[in-house]
C-alpha cells in the first residue's frame, strides 16, 4: 500500500479487532537431566542457546538411522515449549532450498520477526534445528489500549520524508519474537512495516531494497519501561 | 586374572571418558582406583566440560553395570592405575600435538566495510536511503570472530570507503571480507553502493592474494540465472575468492535483522560446520520479514574444486594446508551453490 493509506489501514486493522494480550515469557532455560532424557529417547541430540536458552538440535548423517522421523520430532518437541501455540505446517521457502520453516500463531495472530519459528536446515551431511519457540508464562497481561494510530503513522512519514511516492508498505499485526541470539521477556502485539521501493526495476536492471518499521500496537503502563522498542525505529 | 564381561564394559566406559575424551584426568583415575568399593565415577567424581547428554548416556552406564552387582573392585584396581598411566602419557602427547596443528591466527585475518551514508547528487534517478543499520552486521561480525583470535585487519566506512583501491591494498590475504551497504544490478552488472558512487567488481580489486571469502551483504549480492553468473566468472577469473555469500534479491537490513553479522561470525567458530551452511543459517535465524533469500555459491576451476568450497570451514582457512589456492587466470570460473 501507499504511505498515506497507512493510517486508514491502522484505524481499520484496531477497530476490528479485540485488544490482544501481552505475554510474559519465562526466564531462560539451562538443561535438565530429565529433559535430556527425554530428548534422547526420540534420537535427538539437544543443546539450549546460551543467550535465549532457546532449543537447538543437531543431527549427523551417522545417526540419521537411529530415528524414523525426525521432523514430526522436533515439532513435538517445539509443541512442548510453549503449548498454548499453533504451530504451522513445515513448508520450503522456495523451490531447491535447503530450509524448512514452521512459522507459529498466538491467540490467532501470526509471530513475526525473526523468531516464533522451527528453521529447519537437512543437507546431506547433517541436520539441524533452530527452534526459537520460547516458553510463555501462564496467564497474560491485558493490553489497555491501541498504541494511537495516528502517532504510527507520523512515525513513518517521519522516517521516510522525501521517499512517500517512492515506497511501498506491507503492514502486518502479529506477536514479534526475537532472534535467538536475545533474551525476550514480552511477547507483545505489535506492528511490522515492510518497507520497499514502489519501482522495482527490470530483469536486467534492479535496486530494490528492503526495509522495515517495527512498533508495539498497544500499551500497559505496567510493561513500557520493560521493553526497549525505540531501538526497531 | 580374566575379567568378566560387566568388568570390561566398566573399563572401557572409563578408557572412552578418559583416553579418548579426555574428561577425566589421569589424577581422577588414580583417585577412582583407591575408592573402597565399585564407583559411578559421575557419582565420586565430578568430570570436567562434558555436555549433558554424553554425561547422561554414560552415567546410566556406569549405574547400569553398578546394578548387576557383578564387577569384583579388586580386579579393576590395577587396570584402572595402568589406564591412568596411558592417560597421563596421551596428555603430553596431545599437548605437543597441539601446539603443532593450532590454527594460524595470521589466516584468519577478516577485513570489514559498510556505507550508511549516500550523497544524493551521486545519482538522479534513484538515490539510496540511508542505512543507519549498516554498521552493525559488520561490527558485530568482527566482534565475534576477534573472540576466536581472528584479528580484524581491515575496516573502511561511509566517506572513506572508496572502493577500488585503497581498502583492497590493506587487505592482502585475508580469510573473510564482509561489506554491507545497497547492492542492485545494473545491466546484468553487480553494483555496491559507497558514499558517492557505485563500485562494480573486477578482478583487478582482489587479484591473487586478496580474500578467500567474499561476503557482500547488500541487495542483489548474488543469483544463479546466467547473465549474472557471467559477471561473477568474469569478475573473480584469477582471483582468490572461493566462496561468495550474498542474497538472491533484496536483504533487509534492519535492527534484528543485522544480527546475522553477530549470528555468520557464531556459526562459523562452531565444530564441523561450513561457511557456507554457516551463513545461509545466519540469514534466515535472523530476518525480520523472512523474505531474505541467502546463497552461497563455490568457486573452482573445475565444478568439483566449486563443490568442494561449499564444504569449507573457518578452520580450513587458518591451515596453511588446507586453504584453497586462486583461481586459474585461463580457466572459466565454475560455480556450484547451496541455498
Amino acid at each position: 500500500m501507499r504511505i498515506e493509506n497507512v493510517r486508514e489501514w491502522l484505524l481499520k486493522t484496531c477497530s476490528e479487532r479485540e485488544l490482544p494480550p501481552i505475554f510474559s515469557f519465562e526466564r531462560p532455560r539451562t538443561f535438565e537431566e530429565a529433559e535430556t532424557a527425554s530428548f534422547l529417547e526420540r534420537g535427538l541430540r539437544p543443546s539450549r542457546q546460551n543467550l535465549s536458552g532457546t532449543l537447538e538440535v543437531r543431527v549427523v548423517s551417522t545417526e540419521f538411522a537411529l530415528f524414523r522421523d525426525p521432523l514430526s520430532s522436533i515439532v513435538e518437541v517445539a509443541h512442548q515449549e510453549d503449548p498454548r501455540r499453533a504451530i504451522l505446517p513445515l513448508q520450503r521457502p522456495h523451490e531447491g532450498s535447503q530450509f524448512l520453516v514452521a512459522h507459529t500463531r498466538v491467540e490467532s495472530l501470526p509471530v513475526i520477526g525473526p523468531g516464533g519459528k522451527i528453521l529447519i536446515q537437512r543437507s546431506e551431511s547433517s541436520l539441524t534445528a533452530d527452534i526459537t519457540v520460547r516458553r510463555r508464562q501462564l496467564g497474560a497481561i491485558p493490553s489497555e489500549n491501541w498504541i494511537e494510530p495516528d502517532a504510527i503513522y507520523r512515525s513513518l512519514l517521519s522516517e521516510f520524508a522525501g521517499y512517500e511516492d517512492a515506497i511501498d508498505i506491507e503492514a502486518t499485526l502479529g506477536y514479534f519474537e526475537r532472534s535467538k541470539y536475545h533474551v525476550q521477556y514480552l511477547l507483545r502485539p505489535t506492528f511490522l512495516f515492510v518497507i520497499r521501493p514502489r519501482d522495482q526495476g527490470t530483469a536486467e536492471s534492479r535496486s530494490v531494497w528492503e526495509t522495515t518499521h517495527i512498533v508495539p500496537a498497544t500499551w500497559n503502563p505496567a510493561v513500557e519501561p520493560t521493553e526497549q522498542w525505540e531501538i526497531f525505529r | 586374572m580374566s575379567l568378566n564381561p560387566d568388568e570390561e564394559a566398566y573399563l572401557r566406559l572409563l578408557r572412552e571418558l578418559g583416553l579418548s575424551h579426555m574428561y577425566l584426568s589421569p589424577h581422577d583415575l588414580k583417585r577412582l582406583a583407591l575408592a573402597p568399593q565399585p564407583q559411578n565415577p559421575f557419582h565420586a567424581l565430578s568430570p570436567a566440560n562434558i555436555e549433558s547428554e554424553r554425561r547422561f548416556s554414560y552415567c546410566k552406564g556406569f549405574d547400569q553395570l553398578l546394578s548387576r552387582k557383578q564387577i569384583r573392585w579388586e580386579h579393576l584396581r590395577k587396570p584402572i592405575i595402568a589406564l591412568a598411566e596411558m592417560a597421563s602419557v596421551a596428555e603430553i602427547l596431545r599437548e605437543e600435538a597441539a601446539d603443532k596443528t593450532e590454527p594460524l591466527p595470521e589466516l584468519s585475518k577478516i577485513a570489514i566495510a559498510y556505507s550508511g551514508y549516500f550523497q544524493r547528487r551521486f545519482s538522479k534517478s534513484f538515490f539510496p536511503p540511508a542505512l543507519e543499520c549498516a554498521r552493525r552486521a559488520p561490527a558485530l561480525f568482527a566482534g565475534r570472530l576477534l573472540k576466536e583470535n581472528a584479528p580484524l585487519a581491515a575496516i573502511s566506512a561511509d566517506e572513506w570507503l572508496t572502493m577500488p583501491p585503497s581498502i583492497f591494498t590493506a587487505i592482502q590475504d585475508i580469510a573473510i571480507f564482509y561489506v554491507c551497504t545497497h547492492g542492485r544490478i545494473q545491466q546484468s552488472q553487480y553494483q555496491a553502493a559507497l558514499h558517492d558512487r557505485y563500485w562494480q567488481p573486477s578482478p583487478a580489486d582482489f587479484g591473487a592474494n586478496g580474500p578467500k571469502v567474499l561476503v557482500l551483504d547488500t541487495c542483489h549480492g548474488a543469483d544463479r540465472t546466467p547473465p549474472f553468473r557471467n559477471f561473477w566468472g568474469t569478475a573473480l577469473q584469477g582471483t582468490s575468492v572461493r566462496l561468495l555469500l550474498a542474497c538472491e534479491g533484496p536483504i533487509v537490513i534492519d535492527t534484528p535483522s543485522t544480527e546475522r553479522g553477530y549470528a555468520f561470525a557464531d556459526n562459523i567458530v562452531q565444530e564441523n560446520t561450513s561457511i557456507a551452511d554457516a551463513w545461509l543459517r545466519a540469514v534466515r535465524s535472523t530476518s525480520s520479514t523472512g523474505t531474505s533469500r541467502p546463497v552461497a555459491i563455490g568457486l573452482g576451476d573445475t565444478a568439483a574444486e566449486a563443490t568442494t568450497m561449499l564444504s569449507l570451514t573457518f578452520h580450513d582457512l587458518r591451515s596453511a594446508a588446507k586453504r584453497p589456492s586462486p583461481l586459474s587466470p585461463r580457466v572459466p570460473v565454475q560455480f556450484a551453490d547451496r541455498h
